[in-house]
């Protein structure tokens, strides 16, 4: 496809939504439902994926995408309200933006916080929507050449890299949590021999576990339980008049822009890490970068523009391995794998094959999002607000309800009900105990991808692991898993600093 | 955020169990056919389903021992050898208030989850399960008092009991069998009590805010089934798990009407 002819179909997919009154209703309905769930303090844009996922199943795909993507979209941006206003990040992916945000509303000047952050969410979610469009195409082409082998790593790598890069505490924890995914991941029939694994015998478990009611349990659960037990009390929020776009400000800032877009991209690029991450990288690149570093914390424009750019440029970033290899970029991504599954769209190289005008609507819809987010967040920011009043205790319990019936809709089993809760107190405790979500997501999500990949590589080369050291990119991989879990072991850090003093012992 | 001492000793503690989660991986994996034929099919180790299985609990089996060297090197095994000691010795032990409180909220929000989950919604009608569940939870923690959270948590134990007394002894199946709703009469009649004590207990305990309070438990209790039930029933066409007496009137309202 040349760009003319991709440029028509970004064009007509944008124009069959414009002209859509229904999808135009459905596109501000769920960005407002997103800021919404990214505002509330302990409500979270993957739980707003999650649990919009049910409602979409009766759906055309297209519209399914345009309800997720505005959730996603909104669900990022929001979190910046309860961050400017109360101090309290609406969402992790906000948490660096309350550093400079809420002292800036604390000077009076919470419109014009508000009117930044919109504004540079709107760009990030824009910029990262180019990448999708430049990069998933041509990863998609590269993934082709892929072997079962190289499948079976790049699963391997994510969990192993998502469990590295989340966990916070100590690294085996992460990785712990990965493979504990894995283990969820294989319960049922295999899909190649179809034989049970882990069933015990109940007919509930031989088709598997379905990915709705885990993801819903292991996001909704634990946060309901989080939220009321810290019984956090809505505050008063800072008073604000007007919302402007300030786009002077912007432009000053362009080189900041673009900076956090890159480092939105490319954390969002990598499996399993989400826009929180990117948010604090931004954050503390834009203050190295910065000539007057001493004022981040005090209500520093550029701070605030930094990681509200990047968390909104992380889901163009998210969307490129999941949409060229399959492997969501982050927990919303994540999310939103397994309602593309449920659509019948199998994300990954065959994508650009099977649905070849896929990825581009993808972006129509991106761009579509951002312009509704930045409508909305510059007129509807005063209702918005008003969700922040919402006390907790009534909040929760409805969330409480909403997860039950997610769980329950799409294959209307009541046995899926069961199996959140399970999942929910699981990853509870789990997470109690400093065992990150993401990487146990991410290794349910990749399970199947690992585990039949690996078998089916082996039954090619019978038996034999040489094909991994034959291969270029299978070794590549196989040298970054080695090197990241290398990384973390005493030895290799006392090596590194050998070797780091031997060189400036040479220098000097 | 939890001292890193603590986190090494619950290191030990997850590391243990995990472990164990390891080995009951592998144990069950070898099971599993590993050579010969399954189902008319040739099966070597590498196409076997218990290769990825053994992966995983062998992978978990690994990391948990590194967790809990980690955490013994540390010395989290002899402070909680201690903890344990401390325990046995003075059973009265005490812990701060604070811990206490958030303590008991967490198994007070997992028992709601879980017996809406578990008793409840596969046994009654899904409008009222809602109802009650929101009537409970929203009265127990919104009008933020320890007493009324701990009757409210006593409450709905107690009619919890009462629900698994009557499943037991077969009496539900009884009473069902001479009218199909009785049980739902028994949710509602669970409902209406839990809104009287509520009552009383919010005035006795927050009177000047009682009005309030009892206002956004009731509207909310019941605005939210009213809006969900009828959207995924009619909207998206999805059976609820359990239909009886009050969906059922709303089949009736739902068909005359249309």
């Amino acid at each position: 496809m040349n760009f003319f002819s991709q440029f028509g179909i970004f064009s007509n997919s944008m124009g069959a939504v414009l002209i859509n009154p229904s999808a135009m209703l459905l596109l501000f309905g769920s960005v407002f439902m997103g800021i919404m769930f990214g505002a509330t303090p302990g409500l979270t844009a993957t739980l707003g994926v999650a649990l919009l996922t049910t409602l979409t199943y009766g759906m055309t795909t297209n519209l399914a995408l345009i309800a997720l993507l505005g959730v996603y979209v909104g669900g990022v941006y929001g979190g910046s309200y309860a961050s400017i206003l109360l101090n309290i990040p609406g969402t992790a992916a906000s948490a660096a933006t309350a550093l400079d945000g809420y002292p800036l509303a604390c000077k009076g000047e919470a419109g014009k916080a508000l009117g930044l952050t919109t504004t540079s969410s709107a760009i990030g979610t824009i910029i990262g929507m180019l990448f999708v469009v430049g990069l998933a195409p041509a990863i998609s082409k590269i993934a082709l050449q892929f072997t079962s082998f190289e499948f079976f790593l790049l699963a391997f790598f994510g969990i192993i890299i998502s469990g590295t890069l989340t966990s916070p505490d100590l690294v085996y924890k992460g990785w712990i949590a990965g493979f504990l995914g894995l283990f969820l991941s294989v319960i049922g029939r295999d899909q190649l021999q179809f034989y049970p694994r882990f069933t015990f015998g109940l007919s509930d478990l031989d088709g598997g576990l379905d990915i709705v009611p885990v993801l819903i349990g292991a996001f909704g659960i634990p946060q309901i339980i989080q939220v009321i037990r810290d019984s956090q009390k809505p505050q008063e929020t800072k008073k604000f008049t007007r919302i402007l776009p300030e786009f002077k400000t912007i432009i000053k800032n362009i080189p900041t822009i673009i900076r956090s877009s890159l480092i939105g991209v490319g954390i969002g690029a990598v499996p399993g890490i989400g826009e929180d991450i990117a948010g604090w990288v931004s954050y503390g690149a834009a203050k190295n970068a910065s000539r007057h570093p001493e004022r981040f914390g005090t209500g520093e424009v550029e701070a605030v523009i930094s990681s509200e750019t990047a968390n909104n440029a992380c889901i163009g970033g998210a969307m490129i391995p999941l949409l060229s290899l399959g492997v969501p970029g982050s927990p919303p991504a994540a999310m939103l794998l397994g309602a593309l599954m449920l659509h019948g769209i199998q994300p990954g190289p065959m994508l650009a094959i099977d649905h070849p005008t896929f990825i581009i609507e993808i972006a129509a819809i991106l761009l579509l999002a951002s312009f509704a987010m930045w409508i909305i967040g510059i007129m509807l920011a005063k209702q918005v607000v008003n969700l922040l009043r919402i006390p907790t205790s009534v909040l929760m319990p409805i969330i409480a309800v909403l997860c039950v019936i997610g769980s329950y809709s799409l294959s209307m089993r009541i046995f899926n009900l069961f199996l959140m809760v399970i999942i929910g107190v699981i990853v509870f405790i789990l997470n109690e105990m400093g065992y990150p979500i993401a990487p146990l997501i991410i290794g349910v999500i990749l399970g199947p991808m690992a585990d039949q990949n690996l078998r089916r590589a082996l039954m090619v080369s019978e038996g034999s692991f040489l094909p991994v050291f034959t291969r270029p990119v299978a070794l590549l991989l196989f040298l970054v898993i080695c090197l990241t879990v290398l990384s973390q072991t005493k030895i290799y850090r006392r090596v590194l600093r050998k070797f780091m003093q031997r060189i400036s012992k040479k220098k000097t | 955020m939890v001292s890193k001492e603590k986190m090494r000793q619950a290191d030990l503690v997850t590391a243990v169990v995990l472990l164990i989660v390891g080995i009951a991986i592998i144990a069950h994996a070898l099971t599993m056919p590993m050579e010969g034929a399954y189902g008319g099919v040739a099966t070597y180790w590498y196409v076997s389903p218990a290769l990825f299985p053994l992966i995983i609990g062998g992978m978990i089996i690994i990391l948990c021992i590194v967790l809990a060297v980690n955490a013994v090197r540390e010395k989290a095994h002899s402070q909680l050898l201690q903890i344990i000691k401390n325990y046995r010795s003075n059973r009265n032990i005490s812990f701060s208030e604070k811990f206490k409180s958030s303590a008991s909220r967490v198994l007070i929000v997992i028992a709601y989850i879980s017996g809406f989950v578990y008793l409840y919604i596969p046994r009654t009608d899904f409008f009222l399960n809602v109802l009650l569940f929101l009537v409970i939870f929203i009265g127990t923690f919104y009008p933020d008092s320890k007493r009324i959270m701990s009757i409210g948590a006593m409450l709905a134990s107690s009619f919890a009991l009462l629900f698994i007394m009557l499943i037991v002894t077969g009496a539900a199946d009884f009473l069902n069998n001479i009218f199909p709703y009785s049980m739902d009469v028994f949710v509602l009649i669970q409902v209406a009590a839990i809104t009287i004590i509520f009552h009383k207990l919010i005035q006795q305990h927050q009177p000047e805010r009682a009005q309030k309070l009892f206002t956004v438990i009731l509207v909310t209790s019941f605005t939210v089934p009213l809006v969900l039930v009828p959207l995924f029933r009619y909207g998206l066409r999805i059976p609820l798990p359990v239909e009886g007496g009050i969906i059922s009137i709303f089949n009736l309202v739902y068909y005359l009407l249309r």
